[in-house]
């Protein structure tokens, strides 16, 4: 890992100004992902995950802000381009599927004219080409009949086969970053596994960069090489996926595990438990640890000091005050 | 698809049979119509002929229904002041109002999507405004001072268009302007909440994120869903406008069926009254019936549904 | 709840109110409409001449922008020499109480229709939705007109014809509204516990259906004002000598070529009022954040 990295991000900060007021969704996020690497994005909604890759892509909210120390792909310094070459960028160097695929086709458009279009819009050329390398886009992404289904609309679609047409789409024009966010969350379960072993797959196949986003830590340990867990706006664990996911340094990475099926976590059984509480909103005073209202282990000092990024090992960091075996769990609210 | 086409179609049908009922019962509410057609001087000897001649002595359900036979055929009977078949009536005077339907709701088109669109792009900024106040404007105007207002300054003052008749196409040109602009706020304002939704939907954001050119996002992504309902409402209002030109027409002495409907009412000439109400109650009907399966056509989605 | 609990901000009526005075356009609309109402109330005091007094020695004179006009008559007289003024004032009135009472009318079959439709559903939703489509079909100005012409006009026919006619947009609104507050997890659950229609619909429905009433009624009253005018002014309306801004146009006609300004002032008292009215009706949406089912 000596060359420098596809995309770099140095403290991210989204700052979104309402009627309400101010919050502050994203706070200081900083990563790294390489060429060919598979970074996993987890958290609940509102943990700010969504919005970090709305920043990346150019497509914040209105009235949202960002600011960031460093920002750059493959070279180019996102905090500085303009918006024509931000859009050249798009598709050709980072695209993007997103979660449900039936709001995300446009509607009134064919599978054959969506695709094309990105094609033509970014590589030019004529029309039959376009077509052309639809098809093969199509077939990539193991859509059977791909000539038939250029002339379909999206809700004549399944909900499996129109994820593998946005995957197609993000394909068209060779990108070097994947984004995928919550790529399998709007699916059945049995459509899921295709499309992690079809993004795996092409990953292998073209050296792909994926950043993967996801609430569920167990799709994000199907494909990811690296982890990255967050809550209130920060990165509160992050590592290399297997030793993350095996034994989970912060408490709200040991939380989100114990909420998935089949999983093993160190410190209990195979008993799903949910998280008490809800995402706080990011806004007045945010000093302290996020997590404390909802961690069994939360002390006096989680109210009263920010929580360092400590290191656990080479790569792995977690944001908590206190390591695995120092915690104590709250005595008034131990499991009977 | 089919199923939902046949019940709408169904609907279309009976709102038909109930308006061409009330269109034939109101003749009775008015008076005994053979007193109308004989005239205030005449005697019981004629007021009998003529009961006989037009059948009035029958039950009142049979001549329903040998009435509705005819109209359906295009026999609407004969105008008692003119003495004219009412469908010849109706044959002249017809094509006028169209045109001046199809003028205005086009004008309201050209007028109301550009602003509507551009509303939305500009949500909330003095663009906007400008545009919602042109709309509050318009459906605060009256539409019959308007008309009066632009004769006195385009008629009267700076004589550059006709002010009555129907003669060449300067004739239409107030008329038109009058009676769209009426029409353009309720165009504008769901031109302006679609292109809003459609703007705040995932698929633009997906035609965002796939750096699509501006021009391209809002037209070809976002107009054209929006677009879907307006399409269908502004066959609606040119429904409308078939019925709601009476005043307009009056006013410019334009002679389509608004003016000649006035006209009747004035006369208590009753046949045709009737086939007025008929015609553009059917064409209403028709519009909208036309206006939901548009509705379904252009949507992909519908198209395919149940 | 909200008893027990000390307030921690501004009530919702407050927040309301204050959305209200800082909505620029509804403070105007309502203010407008506020002066036109007391002007139409207050009219015997206010007017500064008798509106039916003819004076035929004192034809169409000019409003007080003209160099030759009188000062006892600001807006002028018209052509029997009754004081322009006064009859504006007067018309208010007119224009008011049918806007009023024709909603009211409407306002009532139509959320009757409406409410029944959506909370009822089935066969009551099929009828009602046929009704609503054949009152569209029917080309309201023309049975206006043909109505008026049966039954003589006078007020209290232009009213009932009215109020009669406009329901259809209460229907439609009312229906969809209380459709999607049927299906809100409170009613369901006062069904479940047992509660009867009457008391759902008492409790529950109307009270959430208020906003988007009222913001169809500003619609309706301000169609039925402009539709009484139109009427009016092609002499089906109200009776002659009642002071009506559309009887006043109505007269003013014959004149348009020389004197103008008959025609100009009672369509801007008519535009104003509607202004208003549309003001206060567009207000009420953006404030309440409700009636965005109204189109």
């Amino acid at each position: 890992m000596t060359a420098a990295p596809l995309l770099r991000l140095r403290s991210l900060h989204v700052e979104i100004r309402n009627e309400a007021g101010r919050v502050h969704p994203v706070r200081g996020v900083s990563f790294d992902l390489h060429a060919g690497e598979t970074l996993g994005i987890a958290g609940e909604s509102g943990s700010g995950k969504s919005l970090t890759l709305m920043a990346l892509l150019g497509l914040l909210p209105r009235g949202a802000t960002l600011r960031a120390d460093q920002m750059t792909f493959d070279g180019a310094d996102l905090t500085k381009i303009g918006a024509a070459q931000m859009r050249r960028l798009m598709a050709t160097g980072i695209a993007t599927i997103f979660q449900d695929p039936m709001t995300c086709l446009n509607p009134v458009l064919k599978i054959g004219s969506l695709l094309e279009e990105v094609y033509l819009c970014h590589r030019g050329g004529t029309r039959k080409a376009a077509t052309a390398r639809a098809v093969e886009m199509l077939e990539r992404v193991g859509i059977a009949n791909a000539a038939d289904r250029l002339g379909q609309y999206p809700h004549e679609l399944s909900g499996g086969l129109r994820q593998r047409v946005m995957i197609a789409m993000a394909l068209m024009c060779e990108p070097k970053l994947l984004i995928a966010d919550e790529p399998t969350t709007a699916l059945d379960v049995t459509v899921q596994a295709g499309i992690l072993n079809l993004l795996d797959q092409l990953q292998r196949d073209l050296g792909l960069a994926i950043i993967l986003v996801s609430h569920d830590l167990g799709v994000i340990g199907r494909l990811s090489h690296r982890v990255a867990v967050m809550y209130g706006g920060q990165i509160v664990e992050t590592g290399p996926a297997r030793s993350v996911l095996q034994a989970p340094q912060h408490p709200y990475t040991e939380a989100l595990l114990r909420c998935i099926p089949g999983m093993k976590v160190n410190p209990q059984s195979a008993r799903l438990t949910p998280i008490p509480g809800q995402v706080g909103v990011m806004s007045g005073d945010l000093s302290g640890c996020q997590f404390r209202d909802r961690c069994r282990f939360a002390q006096s000092r989680c109210t009263e000091a920010d929580p360092p990024l400590t290191e656990i090992a080479s790569t792995w960091r977690s944001r908590c005050h206190f390591l695995p075996d120092e915690r104590l769990v709250k005595p008034e609210e131990t499991p009977a | 698809m089919l199923r939902y086409v046949i019940r709408r179609f169904l609907l279309a049908l009976l709102t038909l049979i109930t308006v061409s009922a009330l269109a034939f019962f109101m003749t009775w509410l008015s008076g005994d119509p053979a007193l109308a057609i004989a005239g205030d001087t005449a005697s019981a000897e004629d007021i009998a002929a003529v009961r006989d001649h037009y059948g009035l002595d029958r039950p009142i359900v049979a001549q329903y229904f040998s009435w509705a036979g005819r109209a359906l055929r295009g026999d609407f009977g004969v105008s008692y002041h003119f003495d004219l078949p009412v469908s010849e009536m109706l044959a002249t005077r017809l094509p006028v109002t169209m045109t001046l339907g199809a003028a205005s709701i086009l004008f309201a088109l050209a007028l109301a999507i550009p602003l509507g669109v551009l509303a939305a792009v500009y949500n909330n900024t003095i663009i906007d405004r400008a545009a919602l106040t042109i709309a509050v404007l318009g459906q605060a105007i009256p539409t019959f001072w308007f008309a009066l207002m632009m004769m006195i300054l385009f008629g009267i003052t700076l004589r550059w268009l006709p002010i009555s008749g129907g003669g060449s196409w300067a004739h239409y040109v107030m008329p038109t302007i009058a009676l769209g602009y009426f029409a353009t706020p309720v165009l504008m304002r769901l031109t302006r909440a679609g292109m809003l939704e459609a703007l705040e939907s995932d698929y633009i954001r997906t035609a965002r994120a796939y750096g699509l050119p501006i021009r391209s996002i809002l037209f070809r992504h976002a107009l054209r869903n929006a677009l879907i309902p307006v399409v269908a409402l502004a066959a609606v209002q040119f429904g409308f406008m078939l019925g709601g030109s009476i005043v307009i027409e009056t006013v410019f002495s334009l002679p389509g069926i608004g003016w000649l409907g006035y006209d009747a009412i004035l006369r208590g000439d009753l046949p045709v009254v009737q086939a007025i109400l008929l015609v553009v109650a059917g064409f209403y009907v028709i519009l909208t019936f036309l206006a939901d399966l548009l509705n379904a056509a252009l949507d992909p989605r519908m198209r395919s549904a149940g | 709840m909200a008893d027990q609990t000390p307030a921690v901000g501004p009530s919702p009526g407050r927040i309301a109110l204050r959305r209200m005075l800082a909505h620029r356009s509804f403070a105007l609309g309502v203010s407008v409409l506020l002066v036109m109402t007391l002007m139409a109330i207050f009219a015997p005091l206010i007017a500064p001449h008798d509106p039916y007094a003819t004076d035929l020695t004192q034809r169409l004179l000019p409003p007080f922008w003209h160099d030759d006009s009188v000062p006892e008559h600001i807006l002028g007289t018209d052509k029997v020499g009754r004081d322009y003024l006064s009859r504006l004032i007067y018309g208010a009135r007119v224009s008011l109480a049918i806007g009023v009472l024709a909603v009211l009318l409407s306002g009532l079959i139509g959320t009757v229709l409406g409410v029944a439709a959506g909370y009822f559903g089935g066969k009551v939703d099929a009828v009602v939705t046929y009704l609503i489509g054949t009152r569209l079909s029917l080309p309201l100005f023309l049975v206006a007109l043909a109505v008026v012409a049966m039954f003589g006009s006078s007020l209290t026919i232009v009213i009932l014809v009215l109020g009669l006619f406009l329901w259809d947009q209460f229907a439609v609104v009312m229906r969809s509204v209380t459709k999607q507050i049927r299906s809100q997890d409170y009613v369901r659950a006062a069904r479940a516990a047992g509660a009867s229609h009457m008391r759902i619909l008492w409790r529950e429905i109307l009270p959430n259906v208020r906003e988007p009433l009222l913001v169809v009624a500003t619609v309706e009253m301000a169609n039925a004002i402009i539709l009484e005018a139109s009427l009016s002014f092609l002499g089906f309306g109200v009776q002659a000598p009642l002071p009506s801004w559309g009887l006043m146009l109505s007269d003013a006609r014959e004149f348009m070529f020389f004197d103008p300004w008959l025609l100009t002032i009672p369509g801007c008292a008519l535009f104003a009022l509607l202004l208003a009215i549309n003001l206060t009706g567009d207000g009420l949406r953006d404030v309440t954040g409700r009636g965005g089912v109204l189109r």
